[in-house]
């Protein structure tokens, strides 16, 4: 067990983590919009500039293709780049070079050229800013092979993976999420890291097995406490990293409930929840007592309204209502 | 200048000031869902471009649009009503704030992912031309803008396609916290023009007459010649790059006061009354904190958009 030292928020952990790797490593560098001067659009790279300097955080034009391209250069020569993305929703802005070049170099040259950079990101959804600042996106860096995704849910998970993911030698998309930027939790004062690929089981149960991640995992857990008080015990798994995924650990829950909610804040179709149903059928089809449920926003552009924003994004009554169609059903 | 003129781009410039200072107060009592871009010290580059426009020409904006909503004629109640998620603003309450769309009045729709706007205009461009309509599309793009793909591949486009496009660089000194010298080593961003091959120009972006003049020429130009026209207005944003970007941590107290003595609203209140037309004035602001009261109440009176709403127009 790790001894615990100190409480922090979400935003501050993640500061920690780059703050240590820069000490640690020379060689990581930070580029990305508004990162410097302004310490970015929340806060996260508060003070980096100031310790580090203008050559290992650069405040970069808005130009998405050329950050991701640069730091793939950089990563190729040694360094090691944590590019930041302001929002999921400029990804596709810079798609090229992250899924023709970050994930296919290594590939291609057989092994003799490789770029592993960190893209750090931002899912700012059900914040009133409309269809293009409000999207996750996720599944798609799941599906394109090469990319290792990270949706930390706690301060502690996020100190930790990021820290991982810098050391490591994969292409890395890490999203954080405006909503849990102000989130506390503890963490140790010591060096610690987080193997990314395993989930945690956040709460352990013996009718349902729910998976989650980023800012669903709080939803899912509140909605297990409220279940837990009908005498519905839910198993709730943290993905963490949603690519590789930890099927093992899902396998193995549903083999002892039975039953598999998904619950994700991005698109259902051919989404996480998606995947994870999949390997189920294929791995633990004779274990069902139920046909497995997917809880997601409808398959639509988050609308600005605010009126609307509460029908789109996830709330606990639909996680509870998904939670207890696989229980009634037998 | 004759006086109508003149006494339009004021009463632009006020209302406009007028309803962005209103949105600035609902944002500071949490009624405003999102982030709120607003324009206020440099409206005289929006409605002076806008003023130039003739019937039928289009426009295509950024986030940072209530003010060109307005000068080319939504009313403040619809726009208001858009920020807060009303059913009554100009895209039901679908939009926001940064998303605003009236192409019957010539607003194709404004874009919030920087620079995307400049290809869409060239093939817009390309299809008035195609569709022998005697008219062009103008499309606002800023500072930061300019260092997007879009902005390289969308102007070389236009100039191609001879697309009758007019690109305003709203240059307002920054992109969020970036300078405008940090982010390129470019003095001048009309001298961009010269790689698309097509005519760069400079205006006074905080002087509503020269705006409006040089646009007026450029306009007609891009009109006659079928090829793109860029300009650059130099201006300022008086306040934040959002209403919640109170610190500026990039930018010094001095140097906006600086700017805030050219206050395009102050100067052009100046010239109006030195040619005795000081009562037109009066009435105008009168008019106009009228309107904007009106419109607020307005806005937040109206109901919210039914839930079947966000399911509609996908496809
Ligand atoms: C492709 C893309 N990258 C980043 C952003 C985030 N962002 C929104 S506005 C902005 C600054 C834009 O500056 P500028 O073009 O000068 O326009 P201004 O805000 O000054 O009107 C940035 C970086 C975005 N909306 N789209
Ligand atoms: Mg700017």
């Amino acid at each position: 067990m790790v001894k615990m030292g100190r409480i922090v928020t979400f935003a501050s952990a993640l500061n920690e983590a780059l703050y240590e790797e820069m000490e640690r490593d020379e060689r990581v560098i930070l580029l990305g919009e508004d990162i410097g001067v302004f310490g970015g659009v929340y806060k996260v790279t508060k003070g980096l500039l100031e310790k580090f300097g203008p050559s290992r955080v650069i405040d970069t034009p808005i130009s998405e293709e050329g950050i991701i391209g640069t730091a793939i250069g950089m990563a190729i020569m040694g360094l090691k780049p944590v590019a930041e993305i302001m929002y999921p929703d400029f990804l596709p802005v810079c798609m090229n070079q992250l899924v023709n070049n970050a994930v296919k170099i290594k590939y291609m040259s057989n092994g003799k050229v490789s770029s592993p950079i960190v893209v750090r990101t931002c899912i700012i959804q059900g914040r009133g800013s409309g269809a293009t600042h409000s999207q996750v996106l996720i599944p798609i860096f799941m599906h394109i092979p090469g990319f290792q995704v990270i949706a930390p849910s706690n301060p502690y998970d996020a100190k930790g993976l990021l820290k991982s993911a810098i050391r490591s030698e994969r292409v890395t998309l890490f999203f954080e999420n405006v909503v849990l930027y102000q989130k506390k939790g503890e963490i140790p004062d010591g060096e610690y890291t987080i193997p990314i690929g395993s989930a945690e089981i956040k709460r352990k149960g013996k009718d349902v097995t729910i998976t989650c991640f980023s800012s669903t995992v709080d939803i899912v857990l509140n909605a297990a406490l409220k279940l837990e008080k009908e005498g519905i015990e839910c198993e709730v798994i943290d993905l963490r990293t949603l690519w590789p995924l930890d099927e093992k650990t899902i396998i193995e829950s549903v083999k002892k409930t039975g039953r598999i909610v998904t619950v994700e804040n991005s698109w259902g179709v051919c989404g996480v929840g998606s995947e994870i149903i999949t390997r189920v059928c294929e791995k633990a089809i004779d274990y069902l007592l139920a046909p497995p449920v997917r809880i997601s926003p409808p398959h639509i552009p988050e609308p600005a309204s605010p009126a609307l924003v509460k029908k789109y994004v996830l709330s606990e009554d639909k996680v509870i209502d998904g939670i207890k169609k696989v229980i009634e059903y037998g | 200048m004759d006086i109508d003129k003149l006494l339009w781009l004021y009463k632009t410039m006020v209302r406009s000031r007028y309803m962005e200072e209103a949105l600035l107060n609902l944002y500071r009592q949490g009624k405003v869902p999102g982030t709120l871009h607003l324009s206020i010290g440099q409206e005289a580059t929006e409605v002076g471009v806008i003023a130039a426009m003739q019937k039928g020409d289009l426009l295509l904006a950024t986030y940072r649009s209530h003010c060109p909503a307005l000068a080319i004629g939504i009313h403040p109640k619809y726009i208001i009503s858009e920020v807060l998620g009303k059913a009554s603003g100009v895209c039901g309450g679908i939009g926001g704030s940064m998303h605003l769309s009236e192409p019957q009045l010539g607003l194709i729709f404004t874009s919030a992912i920087v620079a995307s706007q400049i290809p869409v205009a060239a093939g817009i461009g390309y299809a008035l031309r195609y569709l022998k309509r005697d008219n062009v599309v103008v499309v606002f793009v800023g500072d930061g803008g300019v260092n997007n793909g879009d902005f390289h591949e969308g102007l070389n486009f236009a100039a191609i396609l001879n697309a009758p496009v007019v690109v305003v660089i709203v240059n307002n000194q920054y992109a969020i916290s970036m300078p405008v010298h940090k982010s390129t080593k470019v003095k001048d961003l009309a001298t961009k023009a010269i790689a698309y091959g097509i005519e760069g120009i400079i205006v006074d972006g905080m002087n509503p007459i020269e705006v409006y003049t040089k646009a007026k020429e450029a306009i007609e130009k891009v009109r006659s010649n079928k090829t793109p026209i860029l300009i650059e207005a130099k201006t300022y944003r008086f306040l934040g790059h959002y209403a919640g970007d109170v610190d500026q941590p990039y930018r010094s107290k001095e140097e906006v006061e600086e700017w805030k003595k050219r206050d395009p609203i102050l100067y052009l209140r100046n010239i109006i009354k030195e040619k005795g037309f000081e009562s037109k004035i009066l009435e105008i602001e009168a008019e106009a904190e009228k309107e904007i009261a009106d419109a607020v109440e307005f806005a937040l009176n109206s109901p919210y958009p039914e839930e079947s709403k966000m399911f509609e127009n996908l496809w």
